[in-house]
């Protein structure tokens, strides 16, 4: 526990050595609420709601593909990240400091969001909704933040920055972010229940509007987070740093 | 009988089609300077890095206190210096060593270990502010954050100045007659003299020298002649030479023969010394012998 909240704050202090950084992450959610919830979902206060909460998501989603892909990536071309390997902390310390680090990103990178919607469209919400969103907001980037660890830990960091720039846009996509949530016909309606990015945004749904979610996409919620967490595991016992031919 | 605190067994590590590591086995016993030598790209990181669980062996085994050092356990009492150009930018010293003495159960207090290395004005530096030897004064105290037995400084002297790398030589002795085990690469072979009680020399993958200092210098069979002269006269059986003012020395195997000349020569010279040759002579003798790799 304690090396737990040792890497937690010694990441924290990293991360907030640069705040620009984070304004720059936001960008892309904060152009898909103004070209797509504010013009498409802004005159029905409980679409915008479940909208907002939408690039919420996809900003969690951009967050942690750049904390955790970037992130480790970055970590295992340079020799700091080997020297850290070498300390008797092993996989555990590491991987809660940065979930607890994504889910304060998520939060603070919510809060812009939530006051562009508070200004643009007709969302009204309660602060005990808000807070319960951000919970269930703060469950749901778990599944996220491992699949970015499997990717950093994985995937050639040369390879990485490739990966992380398509993949969060294609998973929100498939999702169904970019959709009305209460849609229930179409080509990504049907897919949405199984990708790993549907579950964790029917529960912020669930947790701010009246959205009752759907089983399927809940298993599925379980099923990812479990391959996800099983995988970074691995990912991260098989790494050796950067490998040369 | 000596504890060991290391130990690799028969271990090879392959990358690819290259074999940087090749069958080496050394027992690392607890209360030793080793020094680990040999050419750029000899295999020295990779051994180390197999030590101190970063790489796996393609065959053989490695033991760290008993373990596999990818087992955090093995690790506890185990210290090592990041590479200099390793340490985070953005990071303030202070915040460093906090960060790594996190992981370990009784580490040295910041201040302490701050003083111990000259840093305590630095604390509040971030790290990629510091100088070459500011640097390599904080990774080297890294490596001792956590009361270790054993340590591994990879070229820890390198960018120091003359009294940094004194002040460091006296600390690691300090620590090794404390009864830590220390392993030791460095460029700089009069370091590993002034400290190692044993050296290991890696060439091309292989262990082809482990022994003591003074056997390994008698090995080479060489010999060093020192005198003042003004002007060197051409003499056989000279291997090497070396000028330092008007200081000359004098490499060679057959020390008897070349006095014999020299004064047979008819130069004035000054303070003959005869000294049996440097480490450095039999690294360039023992790293010279392999044969050469089919290229």
């Amino acid at each position: 526990m304690r090396s737990i909240l040792a890497y937690t704050k010694f990441e924290l202090v990293q991360a907030m050595r640069i705040p620009m950084v984070y304004v720059a992450l936001l960008f892309l959610p904060s152009i898909g609420m103004l070209l797509f919830v504010i013009p498409a979902l802004g005159d029905d206060p409980a679409a915008a709601v479940l909208g907002t909460s939408s690039m919420c998501l996809f900003a969690a989603l951009i967050m942690c593909s750049a904390q955790y892909g970037l992130g480790i990536a970055d970590a295992r071309l340079k020799p700091w990240g080997g020297y850290v390997r070498t300390l008797p902390g092993g996989a555990v310390p590491k991987m809660a400091s940065m979930l607890a680090l994504s889910m304060v990103l998520v939060v603070s990178g919510s809060l812009p969001l939530i006051g562009i919607a508070a200004l643009g469209t007709e969302a009204t919400i309660s602060i005990g909704q808000i807070a319960a969103g951000l919970l269930a907001l703060g469950v749901g980037v778990i599944p996220f933040g491992l699949l970015m660890l499997v990717i950093g830990y994985a995937v050639n960091p040369y390879m990485v920055s490739v990966v992380i720039s398509i993949l969060p846009i294609a998973l929100a996509y498939l999702g169904g972010y970019f959709i009305d949530p209460a849609t229930t016909t179409g080509f990504i309606a049907t897919v949405a229940p199984f990708t790993p990015t549907r579950g964790p945004a029917e529960l912020v749904w669930f947790a701010i509007g009246d959205y009752p979610p759907n089983p399927v996409s809940l298993v599925t919620f379980v099923f990812w987070t479990a391959i996800f967490g099983l995988l970074a595991l691995r990912a991260y016992r098989g790494d050796e740093g950067k490998r040369f031919r | 009988m000596t504890e060991i605190v290391a130990r690799a067994d028969g271990v090879t590590r392959r990358y690819g089609e290259v074999i940087a590591v090749h069958d080496v086995t050394i027992e690392i016993p607890a209360g030793q300077i080793i020094g680990l030598l040999g050419p750029n790209g000899a295999g020295k990181t990779t051994l180390i890095n197999m030590f101190v669980g970063l790489r796996r062996p393609t065959e053989g085994t490695v033991r760290l206190f008993g373990r596999d050092p990818r087992d955090v356990k093995a690790r506890k009492h185990m210290g090592m210096t990041p590479q200099e150009t390793g340490l985070p930018d953005t990071a303030l010293v202070g915040e460093v060593v906090d960060f790594v003495a996190s992981h370990f159960p009784d580490p040295v207090s910041r201040a302490e270990l701050l003083d111990r290395f000259q840093l305590e004005e630095l604390v509040r530096r971030q790290a990629g502010g510091l100088s070459g030897g500011q640097k390599r004064r904080l990774a080297v105290a890294l490596a001792f954050v956590g009361r270790p037995r054993l340590v591994f400084l990879d070229e820890p002297t390198t960018g120091l100045d003359v009294e940094g790398r004194r002040t460091l030589w006296d600390g690691i002795r300090e620590f090794n007659s404390g009864g830590g085990t220390v392993v030791l690469t460095s460029h700089y072979l009069e370091e590993v003299e002034q400290l190692a009680q044993r050296v290991v020399i890696i060439d091309r993958g292989r262990c082809v020298a482990d022994d003591t200092v003074d056997a390994l210098r008698q090995v080479s069979g060489l010999r060093r002649i020192s005198v003042t002269v003004p002007e060197v006269p051409a003499l056989p059986g000279v291997v090497g030479v070396e000028r330092d003012g008007d200081r000359v020395h004098l490499i060679t195997a057959d020390a008897d023969r070349l006095v014999r000349d020299l004064v047979g020569s008819g130069v004035p010279f000054t303070d003959l010394e005869v000294q049996a040759g440097s480490l450095e002579d039999a690294f360039l003798a023992f790293t010279a012998k392999t044969p050469a790799a089919a290229a």
